[in-house]
Order: C-alpha cells, then structure tokens, then sequence
C-alpha cells in the first residue's frame, strides 16, 4: 500500500460530478490539497454513511482550501446513480479494472472490491496522510478533516490537536 | 385477491392433510400388524382379536395425537427461540441486516440500485426490514398460525378411522376369514390412502398406492407369522 512521502501515480479514469461525466486524471490533484478516499461499492449501506458525510462536510473542505475525489471499482454508469440517489457535489471515479486501486495497493483479496482507505495528497502529488479500516469499519470524516487542517497548519500537532475550527 | 385466498387455503389444506395422511397410514399399518399378531397367536378367539385391536387402536391414537401436540409445540418453541435471537441480531447491528438482505436480493436477480431502494424503504419500518431478514436472509420462517390442538385432534381421529379398517372385521366375523378380510380390506384403504397421496403430491397415484398396498400385505402377513411364533413357546 502506498504510504506518506509515495507519489500519486500516474492515472486516467472516468468520473462523475452530479451529473456530468468526464475523464480524469493524476493532473486534476496537482496545485491542490486533495482527499482522496477509496470505498469498496455504491448501493450499500456503510459506504453511503461516509459518503455522504463527506458532502456535508463540504463547506469545510472547500475552506481548507481542498477537494475531494473517492473511487470505487463500480461502473460510471452506477456511479452516477449513486450521486443523484444520495445528492453528492463531489466527483465519483470510476476503476472498473481496479487498476488504481492496485496501484494504491488497496484491493481487498476476497472480491477484488476496495478497501476503506483514505489518503491525503499535497498539490505536489506527494502523499501526506494515508490510512485504511476494516471493510466492517466505516472511517471518520472528522478525523480525516483535522489531519487534513493539521497538515496543513505547519504546526507540530499532538493527537487530536485542530489547529483549525473543523 | 381470490386466487391467492384460494392458494392460501389450498397451502393450509395440505398442512392439516399431513396429519391425516400420517394418522391413516399409521392406524392401518400399525393396528393391522396388531391384530394380525394376535389373530396368530388366537386364531379361534375373536373376542380377544378385537379387544387388543380397539384397546391398541385408542391407546395409540392418543399417544399419536399427544406425539403430534408436543412435537408442534416443541417446534413452536425452537422457532420463537431463534426468531428472538435473530431480532437481537437486528437489533444490535442493523447494517448487517441490511448488507446482507442486498446481497441475497441482488443474486435473486434484481438490480442493485433497485434492490438498494427496497431496502431504504423496508428500512423506514422496522418491522418490515426484520420480516425480510428474517425470513429472506436467515431463512427462518413465520410462526405458523394453525392451532397445534386441531393438528393433534386430527392425528387422533385419522389414526382411529385407519385402525378401524383391520379391526371391524373381528368384530363382525370370526377365524380365517375375519383376518383375510380385515388384510384385504386394510391393503384395499391403504392402496388408496397411497393413490391420493401420490395424487396430491404430483407423483405417479399408482406407484403410490401400489407400494402402501404391499406394505399392508407384508404387515398383516409377517404380523400373523410372528404371532403364531411366539405363541409357539406357550403351547
């Protein structure tokens, strides 16, 4: 699995922002702090929670001057489902052949889905912040945001230290 | 709705026909193997024939019918018992309920975006997400409404209407042709006790009742022998 200090690699998938499609590709993380967070499927019912508990979280990530991108190994065509079923502004990316997600080496053996991992990436494409759960696990937004605020800061942060009102 | 009134009550009619099928069948086989026996061991007393056939007939339709209560009730039980486990299940972990009831819907074959939809909206009553799980996922079925009492009460009655068929002939007639008619009489309900069983349950009726018709031969023929046997060592 990819870890902080590792490099983006290089990727060109389909995505889907409300309801438009496009590709997208390793460019779209340079010159901005990106969430880049890897879900195991649309149309269930732990992925939704964290999901959607990005989107409302929004506000705050666009304040901390970043954007969120997650990916999944579903089709485009389910992905833009599962925006309009659960009112998402955020991009949906599509990895049907798991080729990125092998590449972050977060596939989950038992079917080929991935795994609950999040990484944070600086505008360079460098890796800040990377954690994964179990697939039983749904991750915290919360916490996902402090560090993101914590890195972000340039302070030396002891644990559970926000530097930022998130 | 009438035709799924009328499958209902057709489903419900096979149930009961269970216990009436199964307390024929154990009257017929079981009473004529008595009363064969003894008619072998007292081919010349018919008093005693049919006072062992009634007094066997109703002593074990009575144990048939409580048999047929306890094992209801015991089922009952079994079933409430993991029924209430599995709302604690539910309960504590209602995403496990609802992960696992898309999976079972989406190899049913339906699509997962619908299937989702199913169970968001099966979610906004408890009662009714816990009937899918329940019955979709654990497989476990509904506590069924039928009055065990009735089930035993039909055991009883069908075991001693199956009985009566290898009894009555010792009560009317006596000696050789007292048992060769109760067996042909009782081979003659069973065959057709298999008949409809094989009809009822889409097999070939005639296999059906051929084989229950062998069943009662071989009964009151082995019975007879193994009377006159045993009856062998008193003499």
């Amino acid at each position: 699995m990819l870890s902080i200090n590792d490099i983006v690699p290089e990727f060109n998938l389909m995505g889907a922002h409300r309801q438009s499609v496009r590709p997208y590709t390793h460019n779209e993380l340079k010159g901005k702090w990106t969430i880049l967070f890897f879900y195991p499927e649309d149309f269930s019912f732990i992925c939704p929670t964290e999901v959607t508990g990005f989107n409302e979280e929004m506000d705050k990530i666009t304040t901390l001057d970043a954007q969120i991108l997650g990916i999944s190994v579903d089709p485009i065509e389910l992905h833009t489902e599962w925006i309009k079923e659960l009112g998402i502004e955020y991009p949906l990316l599509s990895d049907p052949n798991g080729v990125l997600v092998d590449q972050f080496g977060v596939r989950d053996p038992a079917d080929g889905r991935a795994h609950r991992a999040t990484f944070i990436v600086d505008p360079t494409l460098k890796i800040e912040f990377a954690m994964v759960t179990s697939r039983n696990v749904g991750r915290s937004v919360a916490e996902t945001l402090r560090v993101l605020a914590a890195i972000r800061s340039g302070e030396l942060c002891p644990a559970d230290y926000s530097p930022l009102e998130v | 709705m009438e035709p799924i009134q009328q499958t209902k009550a057709r489903i419900e009619l096979k149930g009961k026909s269970r216990e009436l099928v199964f307390g024929m069948q154990d009257g017929l086989i079981s009473i004529l193997g008595l009363v064969a026996g003894v008619y072998g061991a007292y081919p010349d007393d018919g008093i005693v024939v049919a006072t062992i056939g009634i007094t066997g007939a109703i002593a074990a339709a009575i144990s048939m019918a409580v048999g047929s209560l306890l094992s209801s009730e015991a089922e009952r039980d079994l079933l409430l018992a993991e029924i209430k486990q599995a709302y604690e299940l539910f309960k504590k972990n209602p995403y496990l309920a609802q992960e696992s009831l898309l999976e079972e819907l989406v190899a049913s074959g339906l699509p997962k975006p619908e299937a989702y939809r199913i169970i968001k909206l099966l979610s906004t009553k408890e009662d009714a997400l816990f009937q899918s799980f329940q019955n979709n996922v654990l497989e476990l079925p509904d506590v069924e409404s039928e009055n065990p009492y009735v089930n035993a009460l039909v055991m009883f009655f069908a075991f001693i209407v199956g009985s009566a068929f290898p009894v009555l002939p010792f009560v009317v007639l006596s000696g050789l042709f007292a048992f060769q008619v109760a067996v042909g009489i009782a081979s003659t309900a069973l065959f057709s006790l298999g008949y409809l069983k094989g009809y009822f349950a889409k097999e070939s009726p005639l296999k059906s009742g051929l084989k229950f018709f062998f069943i009662a031969i071989l009964a009151g023929v082995l019975s007879e022998w193994i009377g006159t046997f045993v009856s062998s060592f008193y003499t």
